[in-house]
């Protein structure tokens, strides 16, 4: 059905980049079901993001789309304007996009290392920024982590490291934001089955994804739908005191020491 | 979502006669819960929590007990069970704080009662909850522990030592009772406005203002908010996470 004026003050507002497809479009769909306004942001696949914006059509939602590619400070410039021009404001920041060159650090070249971390670690910093401008008093930031971060993880020897960053920077807005009532936190996904972790398992996927599926103790991989229900929890009012936390949501797998060792192909 | 957070469920929680352990049994009761039951030593209290249940007109039963006593946590498993069938959620939150004291100064009458009801009765709660739930082949288990962990304080070691021991069964638990259908999480609440944390701030602990200014979203938590996220682990929402510490405590443990 119609959605609420798109320009109310009443009117919710969240970005989630990175959300044609995988966790991004999950999370997106969680929120538009929550009653927010979206945006579907993607960098290449025009053909996932026009199948994103469908299925939010089919939920009813109020959404556009926004192409921004996030290395490049004047898109993550157009992408907030394009926000700013159509809702006026924003109530939820979901920082989900992320790219890399899967590569150790010693194999990866100078310009691998300064995409990943430009991308990563600077332009994330530009986009929290115009973000913190947008949000609203008790407004919410995510931030979609990742367990390299904590564990070496074979091929993420740039990005790890940079999602490190991206979460002791979000424990800063967390401590800069909280005079607002906006809180930011980290979610920190286990094995989440999506076509970006199928293609960094590699080779042998198969078996990797069914040695990941043991080691974890609920047994199974997870779904971006379950993901996206920690974000909903995180953006509702039920965890307005939750701030500055890295929350894993990983089956237990993290408990398990040293959880990676399957993935041991270094 | 607008359906309930615990529809149909059977939920216990421990420490129920105030603060976090009362916000938390009238919220399952809010959200839908089958029937919850409750336990505290202190009766008065206690009977308070189950008056707010029944008015709503959910289906409780109590059992008044000190949670350390001989066979509390198995008698509050029996008692889910035999009312209501089963036991879907565990919400282990019972605990004390012991009195103030350097551990040059820490007798051994009070590690023992703080280690014994904050963690032996934690651990026996645990087995007795895990015992039915793997029975039943599914559940989930929320233990509290303390955000104390992640910024500590003198004078309360005995306090420190058992929520970080709770801390540890709790992975532990997360590890085992995984392939078995049953998630084990651990919430560490900050400084919430309950009856534990106000006479530690206005009694022999440093005054509340001073504790406040420390909280980067600049107030204390409400124990609702607790019994928010206590809920929401035990849960389908949160059904891919297991063995997490859930921090609440408006970010002042990270800054």
């Amino acid at each position: 059905m119609a959605t609420a004026p798109v320009t109310s003050d009443g009117n919710k507002v969240a970005l989630v980049t990175g959300s044609s497809r995988g966790i991004g479009r999950a999370i997106n769909e969680r929120l538009a079901r929550d009653g927010y306004s979206v945006v579907v942001h993607y960098r290449r696949d025009d053909k996932a993001a026009a199948e994103a914006a469908a299925a939010l059509d089919a939920l009813g939602a109020e959404h556009f789309t926004v192409q921004a590619d996030l290395g490049n400070l004047e898109d993550i410039d157009a992408l907030f304007d394009a926000i700013t021009n159509r809702y006026g404001h924003l109530d939820a920041y979901v920082a989900n996009a992320a790219s890399t060159t899967l590569k150790g650090v010693l194999e990866a070249e100078p310009r691998h290392a300064e995409r990943n971390y430009r991308e990563n670690a600077l332009n994330l910093i530009a986009s929290l920024r115009r973000a913190a401008a947008l949000l609203r008093d008790s407004g919410r930031i995510v931030y979609v982590s990742g367990l390299q971060s904590r564990y070496v993880v074979p091929g993420y020897g740039l990005l790890g490291p940079a999602k490190a960053a991206g979460e002791e920077t979000i424990k800063h807005l967390a401590a800069e934001l909280g005079s607002r009532a906006i809180t930011a936190n980290s979610v920190v996904p286990g094995f989440i089955e999506t076509a970006s972790a199928w293609r960094s398992l590699g080779e042998d996927q198969e078996d990797l994804a069914n040695r990941l599926r043991a080691a974890t103790p609920l047994g199974r991989s997870g779904r971006p739908e379950e993901v996206a229900e920690l974000v909903g929890f995180l953006v509702s009012p039920a965890a307005a005191f939750i701030s500055g936390q890295s929350i894993a949501i990983d089956g237990g797998i993290s408990a398990v020491s040293p959880v990676w060792i399957v993935t041991g192909r270094a | 979502m607008s359906s309930s957070l615990l529809a149909d469920k059977v939920v216990v929680v421990t420490g129920a006669g105030s603060g976090i352990g009362r916000a938390t049994a009238i919220l399952a009761a809010d959200e839908g819960a089958a029937g919850v039951v409750v336990t505290d030593r202190d009766a008065d209290g206690l009977g308070q929590t189950v008056a707010e249940i029944g008015a709503r007109g959910v289906a409780t039963e109590s059992l008044v007990a000190s949670i350390d006593q001989g066979g509390a946590p198995d008698e509050l498993v029996a008692l889910a069970v035999k009312t209501f069938g089963r036991l879907d959620a565990a919400v282990n939150n019972a605990g004390i704080r012991g009195r103030l004291a350097t551990i040059d100064e820490v007798d051994d009458d009070l590690w023992d009662e703080v280690i014994r009801v904050n963690l032996h009765s934690v651990m026996r709660c645990v087995r007795a909850q895990l015992r039915q739930m793997y029975a039943q082949g599914s559940g989930a288990i929320v233990n509290v522990a303390s955000a104390v962990l992640f910024g500590f304080q003198g004078q309360l070691a005995p306090y420190v030592a058992s929520k970080a021991g709770v801390v540890g069964l709790t992975k532990v638990a997360a590890l085992e009772a995984g392939p078995k259908g049953v998630r084990v999480n651990v919430v560490c609440p900050g400084r919430t406005d309950t009856p534990l944390f106000n006479a530690h701030a206005s009694g022999d602990g440093p005054p509340k203002e001073k504790l406040v200014a420390a909280i980067p979203l600049g107030r204390t938590a409400a124990p609702v908010e607790l019994a928010d996220a206590l809920l929401w682990l035990c849960s389908e929402r949160s059904s891919f996470v297991n063995g997490e510490v859930l921090v609440v405590d408006g970010g002042r443990t990270v800054s």
